[in-house]
């Protein structure tokens, strides 16, 4: 059947994901909510700046660090939670045919999600991931805010990238997986390239 | 009295989720209390905090700046209607005007998504987005640009409090 994307999304937003009456969104095992990108891209890119500030240019791969592993921390939980659920079973897992459509199953629901345009690339089990995406909301906040940049800036995108190669891969359940894979984004729009792509492969 | 009722789009071509034309994302709690655990691990050198409720004002402004006008209730309606919607919560501004007083927060994302992911409470109040969306929907309401109000947490459900609670002054 292949994964049919504009399906899994009118699934995802079917679910009406919305605060119940004490204002909370109890879905898939965590708590969720729905924030504005200048909330995420104000507080990532400032805290990475005053880390820089305050240590040094040489802290910069750490702020980095810290920001992706959030999100990686996030895919495992979250998508987790997802891929564990009724919803998922009844309407993604049936679409699986293959070891690739693990991956794009995650990646349609990552897309309703509003995070970016995320497209899959390439798979080989167990050892890499490439997932590319246009229009992230970190790329366009960050080019907004400063310019271009000398670094891939879409942490949370790659985050995840790594957690779902977790999820798929890595030795144990879940997020007991978390950080068994790393990402890089090697390519990323607000580097002047035409897409930012992001390559997960074994810790 | 006015209800928040935002008009709800998503752009199938970019992915983009929209509520009255702001860009909004849907995320967990580990991801924010992700980015709630560097700032206190940061607290000797940055008042992350700050950044993080700094951000949350800014943000709470501008997507109240869509919404009707109208009385300080009324605004403060809306916006606890947006607090609830957008699952950040349930918030309670009967405690304050303009000169100050004291929110409440029954429930919160972050206050409660601590106790979901992790065995022990925190040590200190933790919810830095509550406290700059309470900053920013009184400016609003009272007309007051950013920061004209200083809001200090007291109490947080992540530390075990039954509510968390937020001291209001004019700053
Ligand atoms: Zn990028």
């Amino acid at each position: 059947m292949a994964i049919d994307q504009s399906k899994v999304i009118q699934g995802v937003h079917g679910l009406k994901l919305e605060g119940d009456s004490s204002g909370l969104i109890r879905r898939f095992g965590v708590l969720l909510n729905n924030n504005n990108v200048d909330y995420y891209n104000d507080f990532s890119f400032e805290f990475e700046r005053a880390i820089i500030d305050s240590h040094g240019a040489d802290f910069a791969p750490i702020a980095r660090e810290l920001l992706i592993y959030a999100a990686q921390d996030c895919a495992n939980n979250t998508f987790f939670g997802i891929m564990s659920s009724d919803e998922y079973k009844g309407l993604v897992t049936p679409m699986i045919e293959n070891e690739e459509d693990k991956v794009k199953g995650l990646v349609a629901v990552e897309n309703a999600l509003g995070w970016a345009r995320v497209e899959f690339a390439e798979l080989k089990p167990g050892e890499k991931l490439v997932l590319r995406s246009r229009g992230g909301y970190e790329e366009e906040g960050y080019r907004k805010r400063y310019g271009k940049s000398d670094h891939g800036v879409c942490y949370m995108l790659a985050g995840v990238t790594a957690g779902f190669m977790d999820l798929l891969y890595g030795p144990g359940i879940g997020p007991e997986n978390l950080g068994t894979y790393k990402c890089e984004e090697v390519k990323c729009i607000a580097k002047g390239d035409d897409c930012c792509e992001f390559v997960a492969t074994k810790r | 009295m006015a209800e928040y009722s935002p008009k709800v789009e998503f752009d199938a071509d970019k992915n983009k989720i929209t509520m009255d034309g702001e860009w909004v994302v849907l995320h967990c709690q580990h991801y924010n209390l992700g980015f709630v655990q560097m700032v206190l691990d940061a607290a000797e050198y940055l008042d992350g905090g700050k950044l993080m409720s700094d951000s949350a004002e800014v943000v709470a402004l501008k997507q109240l700046e869509n919404q009707p006008g109208g009385s300080p209730e009324e605004v403060l309606n809306i916006a606890a209607g947006m607090f609830t919607k957008l699952g950040f919560g349930s918030i309670d501004f009967s405690g304050v005007d303009e000169s100050g007083g004291e929110v409440k927060v029954p429930h919160s994302h972050i206050g409660n998504g601590w106790g979901v992911k992790y065995d022990k409470p925190s040590k200190q109040p933790v919810d830095f987005l509550a406290r700059g969306f309470i900053a920013g929907a009184l400016a609003k309401a009272y007309g007051k640009p950013k920061g004209a109000y200083k809001v200090t947490q007291q109490s947080c459900i992540a530390q075990g409090a039954p509510a968390s609670t937020f001291k209001v002054e004019v700053g």
